[in-house]
């Protein structure tokens, strides 16, 4: 056929975008139209046929058969559905929908088209036109009609089609182009050409008439004839300015004159030769019913032009020059007339605009990945056998080209998951009383200069023990520290690499990702993700997006004369230290220099260093540089006033001091890639133009930690390393009550910290309370209890609600100073009192040390007298080992321990107690569970395994809460089983077990 | 132009000086010179990279064209100037030269192909990949100038 290559190229890229466009579209239709009332689908039937429709033209003129025929078949299937032949139900959208995947799957390579087999779907659907068309249709479609011109050109039609189309319009024509001849004319394409005839009326049937066998094979100048029959309101007078033919290439066919042509085929019957008269009778009668959405479709491709990326960068850039220019332009203006001082002020308001409608260029409406999700749930609803329901709200929120492309996968993921695993069988729906038709609800919205994304989903929700389990079976977290997580922070463990609850890998969602992927996916586009779920009810998980990642924002922090932009992404806090804090803060470990911040460790990197030595630190260099910095305490008197600035950044797990000369501010940037010449340099991500004109450089955080050679701990040493700090600190709340003391409790005691209304705490008799969640609390005050000053009256006050506590109470807190460490030894000697632990100095300050258990029981005898009663101490005094090797429990417990009056022997773990006890004799043992060189499992059974040690009443004390891990603990040989660090429960065991004593029914458990 | 042989044909070379040294490039590799000297220097590039400059909202990458030919650097000064050049010789690519001259109408047969004398030399040294940078010298009002090839550049950034 007669394209040259080039003009092929060019109209195959049109016809595969707009091919693809309407598939699109077709989709959301067909699953729009199952759902939709009677009154409704025959529009969108109507629209679905004309994009089909559309393809089929396209793809014949193209040169591409197998697209052309099965959309042919598509389209007649849809031909049926409109005459109400069949109805638009859930087996016939499917095997509609196969074909649009099929349609899509052969335009992904339209270069092998023709060697893909589509027969499969092709039966399929003609099976549907086989059986199910109405005898008159199947009559009509098995008609042909030829319709003919004077020069003999002849199209042939069949009559079902030509019934379907012609009621909508009044008039027929059939067209003659000569594409050669048109294209160097008008200077417009085919497809312009087809479209600007679909704005007016529909294109029936169309042929090209050449030698050639197809469009891709040779590129002669023979005339391309195209034939067109179009059917159309268009008058017969107006027809040739809106075609673009002269008279003698329109022949008007007269709507009335059809004939079937009999089974032969030959053209013989040629209807009408000549051009007609306008003849306005024919025209009126076919109005029948006109289908109001016929054109706007059509339209809709007028108003939009592709441009290329690379122009829309360079247009922000310009825009971004512009800024600058303007910037200068205002500070002359400054001191110059109002008039131009007036320019000025106009001259920024455009500039401003400008910038924002070129950032507009590159934004997308999220309804283009949200199209997608309805099919995936109606396709894994049908596989699952669960009724599902999807409904997206907010789909014209924009988002950044690149932004949505990355999102796309994460979101579908997501939306896997929600049907593989969160919504449940119909049965256990009905059971639970919820709706047979499981709920998935996609919503987003713009919040705080960002895109939010909603996904909720009314199914079984996440069970957080069940989380936990999984954390501590994958060996990703240990109890201990789950112990310390909430609720949400429990949730968040699924986004944890190599997380999945669910333990079969089906084809649903699983296949080998799980959440995690999600969460690197949004975080590598500076988003965040949340999840929250109510177990049995819901599970919402919470997109956050930026809207654009050409503008980042960063701080720009220097080094000497030199911007540098650190992206917010890595950013978690900014350090200053002051004077002495500044030589004494940073210390130094090996070759490396770290700073204590709260309980962490962080390796200490000098920007300034970094910048100045091109090759990656080694540990010679590491030492130098410490080396250099560090001084002697002595050497801080004369160095005056000095402060220190350092950012604390992250990436990934990995966190660490970046010290810079000075932190200068947020601002927002655009990102533009390194010269190709310097990518090889790690430590930088990009550059960009600040707002005076100067390049900066921005840096690569993960790429400056490499340079820099920390060494970074795995999760495990980290742990280790916290524990290993646990020896020798706590972490503990500083606040205060009255003007003078400072108070301390440790944090693994405390609940939550509530900030209450002064004005709503009540007196009930002699004790205060104040209503938190509907419950009655009482409010421990600590001048009424301890001899310290009064408490001070805050409008806000604070209320410390301790763990462990059987019954709701508070210690009243009228300021919070700060989270500190301290040291584990307290001392006991120069100041004590009854509910203290003991005093330490912090912060240069003597800070009292609360036992708020023991304070609880001053305050409220009464809660305690009946737990003395029922299970007394022994009046001997009893001899218990501790084993636990944490320090502050082992402290901690064995103060409980001491209170009633126990005589306590500590170990720090199973090997240590068992060579303590080869020596000694005990009542009773009391110990932790997980343990570093031997743990409690292994300890109660080696001490089991001795007779001396078969009946000693055993207890296991640990912060593993589940029916598995007591079963455990029991096989051990242990009696009984306490949750750290609930002290009443403690002592009624001990109490128990001591006054039992071991049942001789059981001697010596193994 | 087309018809006249080759021996007659005239290139344009745009010409600057190096320390009193004449160097030049086609005219038809240049983009635009400019007075830009807001360096923001690149740590850890070769020393030969004066840094990245911003030119009208776009960054581009300029190269000391004295420490790539073998001299020590000097502080910009008002005479300091960058050459940049087209897209095709590289991406966003400029050198600081001291001091910019005339645009010379040049004829061919008077510039000699510098690597023509290297031919049948030792295995490439170090040295004989630099003088890759000079394409031809040719005698201009008894001055020598050294025709730089813009397009090797990059490619001898690493050993400069």
């Amino acid at each position: 056929m007669g394209l040259n290559p080039e003009l092929h190229n060019e109209l195959l890229d049109e016809f595969l975008v707009e091919t693809g466009e309407h598939l699109d579209k077709v989709e959301s239709r067909l699953l729009e139209l199952e759902k939709s009332p009677n009154e409704k689908r025959l529009e969108l039937i109507a629209e679905v046929f004309r994009s089909i429709h559309s393809i089929k033209g396209a793809s014949g003129f193209m040169g591409y058969g197998k697209i052309n025929g099965l959309a042919h078949v598509m389209e007649t299937v849809l031909q049926m559905m409109r005459a109400g032949d069949i109805s638009p139900e859930y087996s016939y959208i499917d095997v509609l929908l196969s074909g649009v995947d099929t349609l899509k799957g052969l335009l992904d390579d339209p270069e092998s088209v023709e060697d893909v087999d589509t027969s499969h779907i092709h039966t399929r659907l003609a099976d549907i036109i086989e059986g199910k068309s109405s005898p008159r249709s199947k009559k009509q479609m098995e008609t042909r009609i030829a319709v003919s011109n004077s020069d003999g050109d002849t199209l042939h039609v069949n009559e079902f089609t030509l019934n379907q189309t012609l009621p909508n319009y009044d008039y027929l024509y059939l067209l003659k182009y000569d594409l050669h001849e048109y294209q160097s004319k008008s200077g417009t394409t085919p497809v312009s050409l087809v479209r600007n005839l679909l704005r007016r009326g529909a294109v029936v049937e169309t042929r090209i008439e050449t030698g050639a066998a197809g469009l891709k094979d040779d590129p002669a100048s023979v005339p391309l004839i195209y034939l067109i029959l179009y059917a159309s309101n268009v008058k017969p007078e107006d027809i040739e300015s809106q075609s673009g033919l002269k008279g003698d290439r329109i022949t008007r066919i007269e709507k009335s004159s059809f004939a079937p042509v009999p089974e032969s085929r030959s053209p013989g019957d040629l209807l009408d030769k000549k051009p007609s008269d306008p003849c306005p009778e024919a025209g009126a009668a076919g109005k029948i019913n006109r289908d109001p959405a016929t054109h706007p479709d059509h339209s809709e491709h007028g108003e939009t032009v592709r441009v290329k990326v690379d122009i829309l960068d360079r247009l922000m850039e310009l825009a971004g020059e512009l800024v600058l220019v303007r910037n200068q332009q205002m500070t002359i203006a400054e001191n110059a007339s109002s008039a131009s001082r007036g320019v000025s002020q106009r001259l920024d308001i455009v500039t401003t605009e400008l910038q924002e409608t070129i950032m507009r260029t590159r934004m997308q409406p999220l309804g283009n990945i949200f199209a997608k999700l309805p099919r995936i749930v109606r396709d894994l609803s049908g596989k699952l056998n669960k009724p599902i329901e999807i409904t997206i709200s907010g789909s014209d929120v924009e988002l950044d080209r690149t932004i949505l492309e990355t999102l796309t996968d994460p979101l579908i993921h997501l939306i896997r998951n929600c049907c593989g695993h969160g919504i449940e069988e119909p049965q256990i729906r009905n059971a639970a009383g919820k709706p047979e038709t499981g709920s998935v609800a996609v919503e987003a919205y713009h919040e705080a200069g960002q895109i939010n994304i909603r996904i909720r989903d009314d199914g079984g929700g996440i069970d957080p023990s069940a989380v936990k389990q999984a954390a501590v079976e994958r060996g990703l977290k240990t109890h201990e520290e789950l112990s310390a997580m909430d609720h949400k922070d429990i949730l968040s463990l699924v986004f944890l690499p190599g997380f999945s609850t669910v333990e079969s890998v089906n084809a649903v969602s699983g296949r080998g990702v799980g959440m995690d992927v999600v969460k690197s996916a949004m975080d590598s586009l500076g988003g965040s993700v949340d999840i929250d779920s109510a177990p049995g009810r819901q599970t919402v998980i919470h997109l956050r997006l930026p809207l654009t990642l050409a503008i980042v924002p960063c701080l720009i922090v220097t080094v000497g004369e030199h911007k540098y932009a650190i992206p917010q992404v890595n950013l978690v806090e900014l350090v200053c230290l002051y004077d002495e804090d500044a030589y004494a803060g940073i210390e130094k470990a090996e070759d490396q220099e770290v700073f204590r911040l709260r309980d962490r460790l962080l390796p200490m990197v000098r920007l300034s260093e970094i910048l100045n030595r091109p090759r990656p630190f080694t540990k010679q260099t590491k030492r130098e540089i410490t080396d250099s910095y560090y001084k002697s305490p002595g050497e801080f008197q004369d160095q005056g006033s000095i402060s220190l600035h350092f950012a604390v950044v992250k990436f990934g797990l990995q966190r660490y001091g970046l010290i810079v000369d000075s932190v200068q501010g947020a601002e927002e940037i655009v990102v533009k890639p390194m010269h190709s010449a310097m990518k090889s340099l790690g430590i930088y991500s990009g550059a960009t133009v600040m707002g005076d004109g100067r390049v900066a450089m921005i840096l690569d955080i993960e790429g400056v930690a490499r340079h820099a050679g920390i060494m970074f701990r795995t999760l495990q040493e980290q742990q280790e390393d916290r524990t290993g700090r646990r020896d020798d600190h706590q972490t503990v709340l500083l606040f205060k009550s009255g003007p003078q003391e400072q108070f301390a409790v440790t944090l693994p005691l405390i609940r939550r910290i509530e900030r209450i209304q002064a004005s709503r705490i009540e007196k009930i008799g002699d004790k205060t309370c104040i209503t938190i969640d509907g419950v009655t609390t009482l409010i421990l005050v600590m001048d009424e209890v301890m001899n310290v000053s009064g408490y001070e009256p805050v409008e806000e006050p604070f209320l410390l609600l301790p763990k462990h506590m059987k019954r709701p109470f508070g210690v009243l807190i009228s300021a919070i100073i700060d989270i500190a460490d301290a040291p584990l030894s307290l001392n006991t000697d120069s100041y004590m009192a009854d509910g203290l632990m003991g005093t330490a100095i912090i912060r240069n300050k003597t800070t009292l040390f609360l036992d708020v258990f023991r304070l609880i029981e001053l305050a409220e005898p009464e809660w305690f007298s009946e737990r003395r009663k029922l299970a007394p101490p022994p009046d001997i005094m009893k001899k218990i080992l501790l084993v636990e090797d944490a320090s502050f429990f082992r402290r901690l417990v064995s103060g409980y321990l001491e209170s009633d009056h126990y005589e306590v022997t500590t170990a720090e773990n199973g090997k240590q107690a068992l060579d303590i006890m080869n020596n000694a004799e005990f009542d009773l043992i009391v110990s932790d569970l997980e343990m570093p060189v031997m743990n409690g499992w292994r300890f109660m059974e080696a001490a089991r395994s001795e007779s001396k040690w078969a009946d000693t009443p055993a207890v296991a004390l640990t912060a593993l809460d589940s029916e598995a891990d007591k079963s455990a603990a029991v096989e051990a040989g242990f009696d009984a089983y306490v949750i750290k660090i609930d002290r009443e429960e403690l002592l009624t065991v001990i109490s128990n077990l001591l006054r039992k004593k071991r049942k001789p029914a059981n001697p010596g458990k193994r | 132009m087309k018809n006249t042989p080759e021996s007659d044909r005239k290139r344009q070379i745009c010409t600057f000086k190096i320390e009193d040294r004449l160097f030049g490039v086609d005219i038809l590799d240049v983009k635009e010179i400019n007075r830009e000297t807001q360096f923001t220097p690149i740590f850890h590039a070769p020393r030969a990279v004066k840094g990245y400059v911003n030119i009208r909202g776009r960054i581009h990458l300029i190269l000391d064209l004295r420490l790539m030919i073998g001299l020590d650097p000097k502080p910009v000064d008002s005479n300091s100037r960058l050459v940049l050049f087209k897209q095709r010789v590289g991406e966003n690519l400029g050198v600081l030269v001291d001091c910019i001259g005339d645009v010379e109408e040049v004829d061919e047969r008077r510039i000699e192909d510098r690597r023509r004398e290297d031919r049948g030399d030792p295995p490439e040294t170090a040295d004989r990949r630099k003088a890759d940078l000079g394409s031809g010298v040719c005698k201009l009002d008894g001055a020598l100038m050294v025709i730089l090839n813009p397009n090797h550049l990059l490619a001898n950034l690493d050993i400069a």
